[in-house]
């Protein structure tokens, strides 16, 4: 290119100098030259072919002039010829031509009209020549013969040979004889012959004509052959030959430095060649390089070209990939076919707008593809100018950044999970200035992200722990392992708490801890959580403790209502003493009730759910509720009849009921209302705030404190509590929630400060056969029998009582004391259909195990069992399918001829 | 092969031997030569000089061609003493024949035009002839269209002054009368003539005529004064000066181109002022005042007979058996 700019206005100079060279070297017209050369030589060659035909003709060589005719006009036309070529090719020297053709002109004339005289003169002098002899002959015949006559003849004869000799020569003793001799013929004729005078003046006139015209005739032709027309021309000739040879000079010189221009040119034109021949393989090298960039870009880009009008032009195989179409379906479409509008507008104007202004553009942007899928691309629009700084296309090179995209989108998320997670995380560099905290690190220690900036963890240091503490932890943590442990730290405001670290090194690639990444959990509520644990258990430990003393007491409570029961019968005839035993019987009744609710309260932690009647729930737990709060507050029932039955874990509900009262009992103080009020509700779908359906409420009222509404918001929190440290845990009111919630009902509380507080439990109705109510045994009669039964109990006076019932139902009975001797009784009496245990017994075999064994060596053996534990606890123990009917103690005797029959009854 | 090609070669050769020695040899010293008829002219050149010869539109009152005089039916002249001009004015001197005109050194009586060429510029501007000029003939030329397009054919200049001279030139210049008795005699046909003209001829040389009646034309290619023995005007009352009228030069007086012999048997009367009306007394002058002697009438008769012979072809037909059925026919 530089090379090119550079010498091109050397080479135009050169081809113009060379041009101007040329015209000067064709400034001689060689075929001008050659004519006019070959006029001259015409000229010179006719005008000696004149001259000699002249020369010709004198000598009788030639007998006519036609050589003659033309020739002088040829001579004049070459002379004009000659003029005309000259001032055409030699208009300069024009001036010293002229003179000299006008004089070769006129020197030309001269001899044409000497020639005109030769011809007259030599016709004239020829034929009298040719007369001659002939006259002087006829004279000489005309002589008379004698002396004179003779000597007449002889002088006659002589004059004849003197002039045949004088028209050869010029001799002028001659010519004066001749002369001599024609005055003495004329003297002798005039004396002798005057008769004959005629005849000699005849001859004489022929004489004189030959005399006259001979001097004449060659002086003409001496003119003719001096005549200077032919040297005149040679003079322009040279003239002519001296100019062209100047100039001959000149254009040699020309020629000389157009030839070593070419050359040179032409050497040039060579170096050009190898030049271009250079560039040609560089260009190809870069060509080569550039298809193989190409093919890179190709690889790795997606790569479209654009035309002025945003239409496709050329896209690679990556681009026909990423956006589904077809090479052919991409040709000629606008780059929006894969536009998803999706991205900010922002992003969409400013490629649009780069289109527009030719601008470099370089962003992200969200396309759509084929099948309607959405992919990424970092993008970089370059457009390509022309030479009018015009584009003339856009090259779009796209790199596929979906994957970078979904990774930062999750790294995002990320980030907002570390950001928004429960535990407080710090990370530090290896050498433990923290680099980054989260929010809920703040809200644990009261210290922000810029509050820990350039700082090290030892900012919490609470000097609690000892140094060795510290020691190891670091020994672990640089030895590459995680570090766990609890440690007391400082918050920004002084105050200490507990928390729960765990310190994990990060090892970048070369294997070296680059950063530190700690996990705090604050403990001190787990801590509370824990306590509150410790007490539940406790609690739960009580309530076993007081169900084994149940248990017992049910037992006792059996044997005594069972004897009762005896003695009423035997005392029909004394109804004093029969009201006094009924009077018993309702009181160890009211004792068996009691340890019930006992029983239920220690299991509490069943979740079998059951379709229940809430009414009769509350009656039953009437008791429990009346000890729970201080006498001075009134307690207030109001169930509506027919109430919904709900399938709920009874236990819990009970629970939720005490725990509410509880709260209700402390709202008060010492006076006051506890109202209960059950009744059915339907929430219509109106209700937005509450889930529609059918619903039983619960609600307890007091006519308490009542609650703000910060204690409102905070109710059903955990361990959230208004009273004083040890007095109440905080799980009550959650508790409640939970049960409500996993019964698939809701809570709702009003509360009005100074008013007081009503708890509505919403508990779904749940549609099925009610529980049936058990019926009293007195208006029933007991099923009977006279099968053999096998009655097993470690308690001697509920083992007779049992006897003396079933044998007063008509069964024949056999006892055993323990499992051992059960299995020997069966194995001696053969007959027995029924065997009737206790579960828990003293010894190796409890109820479970006796009953299994019984029935797999007496495959026909019927079974039934009885426990004073709750039919859950007690299942705890029962092996997997198991199934033996079982009886809850303490039973009468109509519940034990029932399900003693249906045992017996079972197939 | 090699015998019979020596046996060709000496047959060749013999017979070019033979040829040479019957005809050239005499030839070459013979005074009078053969016409030839020309050869290498454009014929359309010829073609338009011979539309243009008998064109009158070239004369001032279109009245008057080339052919007016030239009459090339009869003999390239016309039979007056004197030629007639426009008007019927009589011009100077007898009208010369354009037959042959092309052989002569010179035109007219005085010479006073080199070439053909010039000839017609004479002819043209004479106010006694044409009477007119270039640019009149030119411009009614032009006004022929065929015309214009057959000059614009043959000179890329169209019609000029040039263009219409040289066409007229081209064209007189085939005006040859070849292929004579003579001729044929010169050219080696021995019985072409008879004896007597045999003998005119050998007296037209022996009388010394040969001295200006020379070469092809047998004349026309030099100047002579009339009367070098005794004064021939003394007798004349016509007093044309000849080439003194050219040159002004006394010794020019009474000096005239020789003319033709060619067809001096078809083109009487004769001399310049075309005073003499016979051949024999043509003939008679010439010899008292030219040769310096007389000559016997039997010789006169036998040049006459000679000069017979002398009359060629044109376009193919005998000029002078043309003249003589003429002559019959006008008996």
């Amino acid at each position: 290119m530089n090379i090119r700019i550079r010498y091109i206005p050397i080479i135009l100079i050169t081809l113009l100098a060379m041009s101007y060279l040329f015209v000067q070297t064709k400034s001689i017209d060689i075929n001008k030259h050659n004519q006019l050369i070959n006029h001259f030589a015409q000229f010179m060659l006719i005008d000696s072919r004149l001259n000699q035909n002249i020369l010709e003709v004198r000598q009788v060589i030639l007998t006519s002039y036609d050589s003659t005719v033309g020739k002088t006009n040829q001579l004049h036309k070459l002379l004009a010829e000659i003029k005309f070529i000259l001032k055409n090719t030699q208009p300069k020297h024009i001036g010293n031509f002229t003179p000299l053709i006008e004089s070769a002109i006129k020197s030309l004339d001269v001899k044409e009209n000497n020639i005109e005289n030769f011809k007259s003169i030599n016709s004239i002098f020829t034929n009298s020549l040719r007369y001659l002899p002939t006259a002087t002959n006829q004279l000489s015949e005309k002589l008379p013969l004698d002396t004179q006559g003779d000597v007449v003849t002889l002088l006659l004869t002589e004059q004849l040979r003197d002039i045949l000799i004088y028209n050869y020569s010029n001799d002028k003793v001659i010519l004066d004889k001749l002369n001599e001799t024609n005055k003495l013929l004329t003297t002798i004729f005039k004396k002798n012959y005057p008769n004959l005078l005629n005849e000699l003046a005849s001859l004489q006139a022929h004489t004189k004509v030959i005399i006259h015209n001979k001097q004449k005739i060659d002086r003409v032709v001496s003119d003719i052959l001096t005549t200077p027309s032919a040297k005149k021309t040679n003079d322009i000739l040279a003239l002519y030959i001296s100019i062209y040879n100047q100039k001959m000079k000149q254009v040699n010189f020309y020629q000389k430095i157009l030839y070593s221009l070419l050359i040179g040119l032409l050497l040039y034109v060579a170096y050009i060649l190898s030049r271009l021949n250079k560039t040609g393989r560089i260009l190809q090298k870069t060509i080569n390089d550039l298809k193989y960039q190409k093919s890179a870009i190709d690889q790795h880009a997606i790569v479209s070209i654009l035309d002025t009008n945003g239409c496709i032009q050329y896209a690679n195989d990556k681009f026909c990939h990423i956006s589904g179409y077809e090479f052919n379906e991409l040709i000629n479409q606008s780059y929006t076919i894969t536009k998803a509008s999706l991205h900010p507008n922002s992003a969409d104007h400013s490629f649009s707008k780069a289109l527009t202004h030719n601008e470099i553009w370089h962003g992200n942007i969200r396309h759509k593809n084929k099948s309607n899928g959405h992919y990424w691309t970092d993008t970089t629009l370059v457009p390509f100018m022309n030479d009018d700084n015009k584009p003339y296309q856009y090259v779009v090179i796209q790199t596929d950044v979906t994957d970078i995209f979904n990774a930062t989108e999750k790294l995002h998320l990320q980030s907002a999970a570390l950001e928004a997670a429960a535990n407080g995380i710090v990370i530090t560099d290896k050498s433990a200035k923290i680099l980054w905290v989260n929010s809920a690190f703040t809200k644990m220690t009261g210290y922000t992200l810029d509050d820990t900036t350039n700082k090290t963890p030892k900012l919490l240091n609470s000097g609690k722990q000892t140094k060795s503490f510290y020691k190891d932890m670091w020994d672990t943590i640089l030895n590459g392992q995680s570090w766990h442990g609890e440690l007391i730290n400082k918050r920004k405001d002084g105050s200490l708490y507990s928390e729960e670290q765990s310190i994990s090194p990060v090892i970048d690639n070369t294997g070296k801890i680059s950063h530190f990444i700690s996990i705090k959990h604050d403990i001190t509520q787990r801590q509370m959580i824990e306590e509150a644990l410790r007490r539940s258990q406790k609690l739960d430990a009580v309530g076993q403790l007081s169900g084994g003393i149940a248990h017992d007491f049910n037992n006792q409570l059996g044997i005594n209502l069972g004897y009762l029961d005896l003695v009423k019968a035997s005392l029909k005839n004394e109804p004093t003493l029969s009201r006094y035993i009924d009077i018993s019987i309702k009181s160890a009744s009211r004792c068996v009730e009691l340890t019930r609710q006992l029983l239920s309260f220690s299991s509490k932690h069943s979740a079998e759910t059951s379709s229940i009647n809430l009414n009769r729930l509350l009656k039953d737990q009437e008791l429990i509720i009346a000890k729970s709060i201080t006498p001075e507050i009134k307690i207030k029932y109001v169930l509506h009849e027919p109430l919904w039955t709900t399938k709920i874990n009874s236990g819990d509900f009970q629970d939720s009921i005490l725990n509410t009262v509880i709260n209700a009992r402390d709202a008060m103080g010492n006076d006051g209302t506890l109202t209960l009020t059950t009744q059915n509700i339907n929430i219509s779908t109106d209700n937005l705030n509450k889930p529609a359906g059918d619903f039983i409420l619960v609600s307890i009222t007091d006519t308490g404190t009542g609650m703000d509404k910060k204690t409102l918001d905070h109710i059903f929190e955990p361990f959230f509590t208004t009273k004083a440290q040890g007095k109440g845990t905080g799980l009550g009111m959650s508790m409640v929630y939970g049960f409500a919630k996993r019964s698939g009902g809701f809570v709702d509380i009003n509360s009005e400060l100074g008013t007081g507080t009503s708890i509505n439990i919403y508990l779904p109705r749940f549609i099925s056969e009610p529980c049936e109510t058990p019926e009293t045994n007195e208006s029933k009669t007991c099923p009977t029998g006279t099968e053999n039964i096998l009655i097993v109990d470690d308690e001697p006076s509920l083992l007779r009582l049992t006897e003396k019932n079933l044998q007063s139902l008509g069964y024949q009975t056999f006892l055993a004391n323990n499992a051992q001797e059960a299995i020997d009784i069966l194995s001696k009496e053969k007959n027995i259909q029924l065997i009737f245990s206790d579960v828990v017994m003293p010894g190796n075999m409890n109820g479970y195990q006796l009953i299994k064994q019984a029935l797999t060596e007496y495959p026909n053996l019927k079974a039934l069992l009885t426990s004073g534990h709750t039919k859950d606890s007690s299942q705890k123990e029962m092996p997997l399918n198991f199934s033996v009917a079982q009886l809850k103690k303490p039973y009468n005797i109509f519940e034990l001829a029932t399900h003693i029959r249906e045992a017996l009854d079972q197939d | 092969m090699i015998k019979l090609f020596f046996i060709l070669y000496f047959f060749l050769s013999y017979s070019v031997a033979l040829s040479d020695n019957s005809a050239s040899l005499n030839l070459r010293y013979e005074p009078i030569q053969p016409l030839t008829q020309p050869h290498g002219l454009n014929i359309e050149k010829v073609k338009l000089g011979k539309k243009l010869f008998n064109d009158p539109r070239l004369s001032h009152n279109n009245n008057l061609s080339c052919a007016s005089c030239h009459n090339l039916q009869t003999n390239g002249a016309d039979t007056h003493p004197l030629a007639i001009g426009r008007n019927n004015i009589t011009l100077n001197t007898n009208t010369l024949t354009v037959f042959n005109s092309s052989l002569n050194h010179q035109q007219f009586w005085d010479g006073r035009a080199h070439t053909l060429e010039q000839q017609i510029d004479f002819v043209l501007h004479s106010e006694k002839e044409f009477y007119s000029d270039w640019n009149q003939v030119i411009d009614k030329l032009n006004q022929d269209k065929t015309l214009r397009q057959q000059f614009k054919k043959v000179y890329n200049d169209g019609i000029t002054a040039n263009s219409i001279r040289n066409a007229i030139a081209t064209f007189e210049r085939t005006l040859i009368t070849s292929n004579s008795r003579f001729d044929q005699y010169l050219l080696g046909d021995t019985d072409a003539i008879n004896a007597q003209e045999k003998k005119g001829y050998r007296l037209f040389k022996s009388y010394g005529c040969v001295a200006c009646h020379q070469g092809k034309n047998i004349g026309g290619n030099m100047f002579m004064k009339l009367g070098l023995f005794g004064n021939y005007y003394s007798q004349k009352n016509n007093q044309y000066l000849g080439r003194y009228n050219v040159t002004k030069n006394a010794n020019d007086l009474f000096v005239f181109r020789v003319p033709s012999l060619r067809l001096v048997t078809l083109t009487p009367p004769y001399f310049h002022d075309g005073s003499i009306k016979t051949l024999t007394e043509a003939i008679q002058i010439m010899a008292k005042y030219q040769l310096g002697r007389s000559i016997k009438e039997q010789h006169i008769n036998d040049i006459i007979a000679f000069l017979k012979t002398l009359p060629g072809d044109y376009l193919g037909e005998s000029l002078y058996e043309k003249a003589h059925k003429k002559n019959k026919r006008k008996q």
